[in-house]
């Protein structure tokens, strides 16, 4: 591919990948109303208005602020079993840091291909996880698969599966791309780079 | 591909040393070594998706448990007996809600003190003297909902892991915050400031 267009690509992947995963783990701390020349940009990435905030109790806060109500979500996914509670309690207080801390990286373009490669990886668990739990109630309830809708700790309350599974889909291709491209462009990593070829 | 891998082991070092931190510093941090949802004596499995079944499931483990189990309409009297000083239950009825401090200061059933089960040893600094009294007969504990199993957990524990309570001086409201909420929205109390 011509190079600054790949270079341009992976600038705006790694932005909007970092910026879904501040959203997902700040909660309402994390600003809706972005606008660009006057265009919204709400759309691009898991937002809660004033009315969902209400809505959705301890995601508006933020998982990162209240590891407790994540706990419950990741509880309900029934991976861990009894005598597991040690890393049940463990996912639930260091995942949400994990998408903060990697959403800030990615932003800055810091430790970029390891930092895409890791979240990529804990997508794909999450994903399959979701995947995995809507074929549960589907089998349960009886209901189609695309009509699952329920809580995936997500950061967007109950929503239906299909569409997240499809958002996750879209955000795994983005980091995965993020990591193995060769492009530092605007981010921390090149400036360092170009230190130390100054040096 | 190799310096890749070795930056997500960094990243992922990084990031988890600062949640670990974050943890053990914040507040709302939760302990690592707990076992939140221990199994109860039915194990049930709430079924997914059918809040009828899973509210079901869970009123048989409070019963089980030995707790007597109270709907809106009784909650609704003892918050109006509870208000009546001439009925003097005061110091001998306690309502506890098991949910997020930030949930009760938006809004509690009427005289419920805050008993976030996650944050309980913080909570009991100020509740255990209350809940130790001599005078004390009853404690209503309840959670956000009725699928949710809070007040079960929090119940269990003050009892049979703490302590601080008989199972006979143990009702769970089992509509929660929401059942409340609907049924007596004039009676609700929020925390001043």
């Amino acid at each position: 591919m011509f190079a600054p267009l790949r270079a341009l690509l992976t600038l705006l992947l790694r932005l909007w990948a970092g910026l879904y995963f501040l959203s997902t783990s700040l909660g309402r701390f994390w600003p809706c109303d972005l606008e660009v020349g006057g265009r919204g940009l709400g759309w691009l990435w898991p937002c809660r208005g004033p009315e969902e905030v209400d809505h959705l109790g301890f995601l508006a806060e933020g998982k990162v602020f209240y590891p407790a109500e994540f706990l419950k979500v990741v509880r309900e996914y029934g991976i861990f079993g009894p005598g597991q509670h040690v890393w049940l309690n463990a996912t639930a207080a260091l995942v949400p840091w994990i998408e903060l801390t990697g959403g800030v990286f990615l932003v800055l373009g810091l430790l970029r291909r390891g930092t895409a490669l890791a979240l990529a990886g804990l997508t794909l668990a999450f994903t399959g996880a979701v995947a995995w739990r809507a074929m549960q109630v589907a089998g349960e309830t009886g209901l189609s698969f695309c009509a699952v809708e329920f809580d995936c700790g997500c950061g967007t309350g109950v929503e239906a599966v299909c569409p997240k599974l499809l958002a996750n889909g879209v955000l795994l291709l983005a980091c995965l791309l993020v990591a193995l491209s060769d492009s530092d462009f605007l981010s921390l990593d090149g400036r360092r780079q170009a230190r130390r070829e100054e040096d | 591909m190799l310096r890749t891998i070795l930056e997500a082991v960094l990243f992922l070092a990084l990031a988890s040393g600062l949640g670990l931190l974050a943890n053990a510093v914040h507040v709302a941090g939760i302990d690592l070594q707990k076992d939140y949802f221990p199994q109860g004596p039915l194990e049930v499995v709430p079924p997914e998706g059918d809040p009828e079944a899973e509210s079901e499931a869970i009123r048989r483990e409070i019963e089980e448990l030995g707790f007597q189990v109270l709907d809106t309409e009784e909650l609704h009297q003892w918050v109006l007996d509870l208000q009546d000083p001439a009925m003097g239950l005061q110091d001998t009825v306690v309502i506890l809600d098991g949910r997020r401090r930030s949930a009760w200061e938006a809004g509690h059933v009427p005289g419920a003190l805050s008993c976030d089960r996650y944050q309980l040893d913080r909570a009991l600094e100020e509740l255990e003297p209350v809940l130790r009294s001599p005078e004390l007969m009853m404690a209503i504990i309840y959670c956000a909902s009725r699928t949710c199993e809070d007040a079960l957990f929090l119940a269990r524990e003050l009892v049979y892991e703490r302590g601080l309570l008989s199972a006979d001086q143990v009702q769970v409201f089992l509509g929660g915050w929401q059942a409340w909420e609907e049924a007596h929205p004039e009676l609700i109390e929020r925390a001043e400031g």
